[in-house]
């Protein structure tokens, strides 16, 4: 402003001139610091609102990722000549009759195990479960029967249970609480298969020209590299989760399919997901069968698909495009978890590894694009 | 002609009356899609974008990463080398119902020249990710499309061949003449 009244007080044509330039600059400065904080207070709003449709905002994140796994079969589909909505509810249908079929076959040992896993958790307390554990350990460990060590080691195993039973009769009531997910998840995300390129294209039509192509290749660099990981990572868990419910049947460990399945959705977390889904089998184990050698067996046993896994599944399958570093996980987990909860670090890493595409994507197109006129 | 008064709201809320021209006949004058059917067009049509631009607004910059295709609904485009340079040259002016771009439907390569509004200006565009992705859905029709757009780059690579051969023949001449 200074160098504004400085030129605004010359008379002489070339600095009337300059002075023009100046406001000129000026105007369109303030103009974009407006838009800037324009954006800044819709963000804040946003987020201000954000607790409130919380849910469906996860609605709509789950219908998006499922739309994002179901399109490549919809797209298949269509191209042998079927209409998209066709193709549709052929592939809706399709689900459906698996979905029926493999509850049927697994309908009796899965609620078997939940029935044993929720008597489990009613009937047993932390106390009585310590109280197990002392029997088995004093009668593995005779030194841990000196009454200091003991009072120790059943502290901390109080204080680690407890948090376990609380944590998991959460997740019980979460997933009974989100019912209403169920009917609508499905819901939406028909009509994201269905008219996926039209919302796209309603969407690419609000950005202003200057943006226009910049945006467009950004939408499809990151559909492309999401598409990879997300498609990738599902896999991975599957292979994860299935070599961790046959290796738990072979060991004889109760509970071994929902412990299993646990194994392989936690596999998404890089580093702590191994630990995290390993550890419910080696307790069970040791718990349930009171034998170390089981409990050797169980860890042995991950340790074996973990091998397989880093050496064999994930570089064959997963886009290595996505790169977290360790600290940069415990931060992204600790988020997550303070979010929500045990949910929310399930879904921290691949909500990262999203949020970490789309960044690139943007830093790259402003390098190469020119973003203003 | 409507007049575009601010580009990004007439973006936003274009009519789709009757006083649109019929997308499928600017399409149908563009050689790449001269010989379609009416289905194989409808293909199109659904994944063209409508830009309406104003006067001396940038379509593109020379140097950006090509993304697509355009053509000219209604209005004019101003081709220009080195845009915003002392040096800046006027390549071509294209009128209604021309083209430009076709080859970024093939590759990433940066723009060689910057297209500029010249006066009201409607645009179609044609986009390689939504190119390709109709390429992977109607395989028959991607590999029409793509025949033609190889026939008019030959043509563009022979009738380049020619002006080279002729401008080195002249090169010759003035050698010889020195």
């Amino acid at each position: 402003m200074k160098k504004y009244a400085l030129i605004n007080n010359t008379h002489d044509q070339k600095n009337e001139n300059q002075s023009q330039l100046v406001f000129i600059i000026n105007s369109q400065s303030i103009k974009r610091g407006l838009k800037f904080i324009f954006a800044f207070v819709i963000l804040y709003l946003l987020f201000l609102i954000s607790p409130y449709i919380k849910s469906l905002l996860f609605s709509l994140g789950i219908s998006f990722v499922l739309s994002f796994l179901l399109s490549p079969l919809v797209d298949s589909l269509e191209n042998h000549g079927l209409n998209r909505t066709a193709a549709v509810i052929l592939i809706f249908l399709i689900i459906i009759t698996a979905i029926v079929l493999g509850l049927q076959f697994l309908i009796p040992s899965i609620s078997q195990e939940v029935k044993s896993i929720s008597e489990f958790i009613q009937n047993e307390n932390a106390e009585s479960i310590i109280k197990k554990l002392q029997v088995i350990l004093a009668d593995r460990f005779p030194a841990l029967q000196k009454p200091e060590v003991a009072e120790k080691v059943s502290t901390k195993l109080h204080n680690i249970l407890t948090v376990l039973i609380e944590k998991s009769s959460n997740i019980i009531r979460s997933v009974l609480s989100s019912f209403m997910l169920i009917i609508t998840i499905p819901f939406i995300t028909f009509f994201f298969l269905k008219d996926g390129r039209r919302i796209k294209k309603y969407i690419i039509q609000l950005v202003p020209n200057r943006y226009f192509e910049m945006s467009l290749n950004l939408i499809h660099k990151s559909n492309q590299k999401l598409g990879a990981y997300i498609r990738g990572q599902l896999m991975v868990s599957f292979v994860i989760g299935s070599l961790s419910v046959l290796a738990l049947f072979l060991l004889n460990i109760p509970y071994f399919f929902i412990i299993g399945i646990l194994a392989g959705l936690a596999n998404m977390i890089p580093y702590f997901g191994p630990l995290v889904g390993a550890t419910p089998g080696v307790i069970i184990a040791f718990i349930e069968t009171g034998s170390t050698g089981t409990m050797v067996g169980v860890i042995v046993a991950f340790a074996l698909i973990q091998l397989i896994d880093n050496v064999l599944v994930s570089p064959l399958i997963v886009s290595k495009s996505v790169n977290i570093h360790p600290l940069l996980v415990i931060l992204v987990l600790l988020l997550g978890s303070s979010i929500a909860g045990i949910l929310g670090m399930l879904i921290a890493i691949p909500v990262f590894a999203v949020i970490q595409v789309i960044i690139k994507e943007i830093l790259w197109s402003f390098r190469n694009y020119r973003l203003t006129g | 002609m409507t007049k575009v008064k601010n580009s990004y709201w007439e973006n936003i809320f274009e009519k789709t009356g009757k006083t649109q021209i019929k997308h499928s006949v600017i399409l149908k004058k563009v050689p790449m899609f001269s010989d379609l059917k009416k289905s194989e067009i409808r293909e199109f049509e659904r994944i063209i974008h409508h830009r309406r631009y104003k006067n001396e607004e940038v379509v593109f910059y020379e140097g950006e990463p090509g993304l697509g295709m355009y053509m000219i609904e209604t209005g004019a485009i101003t081709i220009f080398k080195d845009y915003n340079s002392k040096k800046r040259e006027e390549l071509a002016t294209l009128q209604s119902g021309d083209f430009c771009g076709e080859m970024a439907l093939l590759d990433e390569s940066p723009r060689s020249a910057t297209a500029v509004a010249s006066g009201e200006l409607k645009l179609l565009g044609l986009f390689r990710p939504d190119f390709f992705n109709l390429m992977e859905r109607k395989p028959r029709l991607g590999n029409k499309i793509l025949l033609r757009l190889s026939q008019m780059i030959a043509d563009r690579l022979r009738h380049n061949n020619v002006e080279l051969q002729t401008l080195k023949q002249k090169l010759e001449k003035a050698e010889i003449l020195k």
